[in-house]
């Protein structure tokens, strides 16, 4: 069964818990289904130990168990009647939209590979599918988690060294963070784990240099297939010879971007691909949305909300590339009331999510468009 | 006090009274995630003024390791002499 027969152990907010402090409360066994949110008050107290105890209530009663981010409104059509977990899309396409998943499809099939326990630090949101994931896995190894849901880059690197942790699953944007933060000590890391956005050669490079003896991998999922495969030569992009084969059931076609195909269908990831000799590379998203240190930004959502401010004519919102957090978005106004303008944008974009924000904003009469007369995106 | 110093110090001020943040002195030996109130998109921040400014981007072979004021100088006077 799901914990008991794991010695995992979770360190959160300093306390420490063990799969016996699980038990089944029996309180929610008359409940159509668990709910919990992933907001400020929850937060308070340890995310992650509730996360596992609504799991471990969930199955017993068997009902769904619901983790919701973000707080979203609920608008459930179809309660499914026996145990899953659902969690919230990242709305990167539109709405956030509920998905259930059998907890035995999210279970890693790893298993540890070496004698001594394995001590992830949760990088991710534990209410997100990589967080779950890194929580599943910490499980099915019997390993330690060290997690932190209220903690910043800061002060999660400084609880790595603290609480000795042996490996880390990232975003490159993340795993970049960490390493500037590390100095003098940093933790003895092992297995590195890199996702959820463009693993570029010079963060690679950055890893090793920095845990020459790491085990380190990068991974290629989409939200739609899951995880299709992982990299583990520590090299940029992906062998072209993995054109002719298949993972996960999935065979790889390459047009504009990378098209996964299977005996259902096809997927078309939008992730653009360019070809080397002897390797596929991904060079950034078809559509217009960035990753900016690890979340996903819609560069054309915030353009058209600066559009519609009074006094804005026309807007350009664009990022420029950075070695801190992959993308920072940046944006050019276009007002012939340049003070007016000033004074409009400024109160809006502190409504934006930090990421989203445009950090360097520059106004001007007439936008600075492409040789096609297009609106340039990345500079 | 090098131009580019100059330009360091006087932008991650700017950047923190932004914010709202209260600034303190900023030298050399500053570590700007350490020392400073700023996060890593703060810093983003910074090193895409300087690189707009400059025209210089010490980043583009790799991402290289900085801390502090004084590294991030030497970062851009190495590639500028």
């Amino acid at each position: 069964m799901f914990l008991q027969s794991s010695s995992f152990k979770l360190i959160e907010q300093g306390k420490s818990y063990e799969a016996k402090d699980f038990s089944y409360s029996k309180e929610r066994r008359s409940m159509e289904y668990i709910e919990l949110s992933g907001t400020t008050h929850n937060r308070k107290q340890s995310l992650v130990a509730q996360m596992l105890q609504a799991i471990v209530d969930g199955i017993a009663a068997d009902i769904p168990v619901i983790f919701n981010r973000s707080g979203q409104t609920m608008d459930i059509e179809e309660l499914p009647a026996e145990f899953c977990i659902g969690l919230f899309t990242s709305g990167t396409t539109g709405p956030a939209k509920l998905v259930f998943h059998v907890l035995h499809d999210l279970m890693p099939t790893n298993k540890r590979k070496s004698e001594a326990a394995s001590c992830w630090l949760l990088c991710y949101h534990p209410m997100s599918y990589a967080g779950l994931q890194v929580i599943l896995q910490a499980i099915a190894a019997s390993d330690v988690l060290v997690a932190d849901v209220n903690a910043n880059v800061t002060q999660k690197a400084q609880l790595a060294i603290e609480q000795q942790v042996t490996a880390l699953s990232a975003t490159p944007s993340f795993m970049r963070a960490l390493l500037l933060c590390w100095k003098k000590t940093k933790p003895l890391v092992r297995l590195v784990s890199l996702g959820g956005e463009i693993a570029d050669q010079g963060t690679l490079d950055a890893v090793k240099l920095n845990f020459p003896d790491a085990a380190l991998r990068h991974i290629y999922a989409t939200t739609e297939s899951g995880v299709v495969f992982t990299v583990k030569d520590g090299l940029a992009g992906f062998p072209k010879t993995w054109l002719r084969e298949a993972f996960s059931g999935w065979c790889m076609q390459l047009k504009d971007t990378l098209i996964l195909v299977n005996g259902k269908g096809y997927i078309d990831t939008g992730d653009c691909v360019a070809v080397t000799e002897d390797r596929v590379l991904f060079t950034g998203r078809k559509d217009n949305i960035v990753n900016v240190g690890g979340a996903k930004v819609n560069l054309e959502d915030i353009e058209q909300q600066l559009i519609n401010l009074e006094h804005v004519k026309d807007a350009r919102v664009f990022v420029k590339a950075n070695p801190i957090t992959g993308a920072l978005v940046c944006a050019e106004i276009c007002s012939s009331e340049t003070e007016l303008a000033k004074h409009a944008v400024n109160s809006f974009c502190p409504h934006l999510l930090a990421e989203a924000r445009p950090r360097i904003i520059t106004y001007c009469e007439q936008l600075t468009l492409t040789s096609a007369g297009k609106k340039q995106r990345c500079l | 006090m090098s131009n580019i110093l100059q330009f360091i110090v006087d932008e991650t001020r700017q950047i923190l009274l932004q914010k709202g943040e209260t600034v303190t002195d900023i030298t050399l030996e500053t570590e700007f995630l350490t020392d400073l109130p700023m996060d890593s998109l703060d810093l983003a921040t910074l090193i895409v003024s300087l690189e707009m400014h400059t025209g210089l981007d010490p980043f583009r072979s790799g991402f290289k390791t900085f801390y502090n004021v004084g590294q991030l100088v030497e970062l851009y006077e190495s590639i500028e002499n």
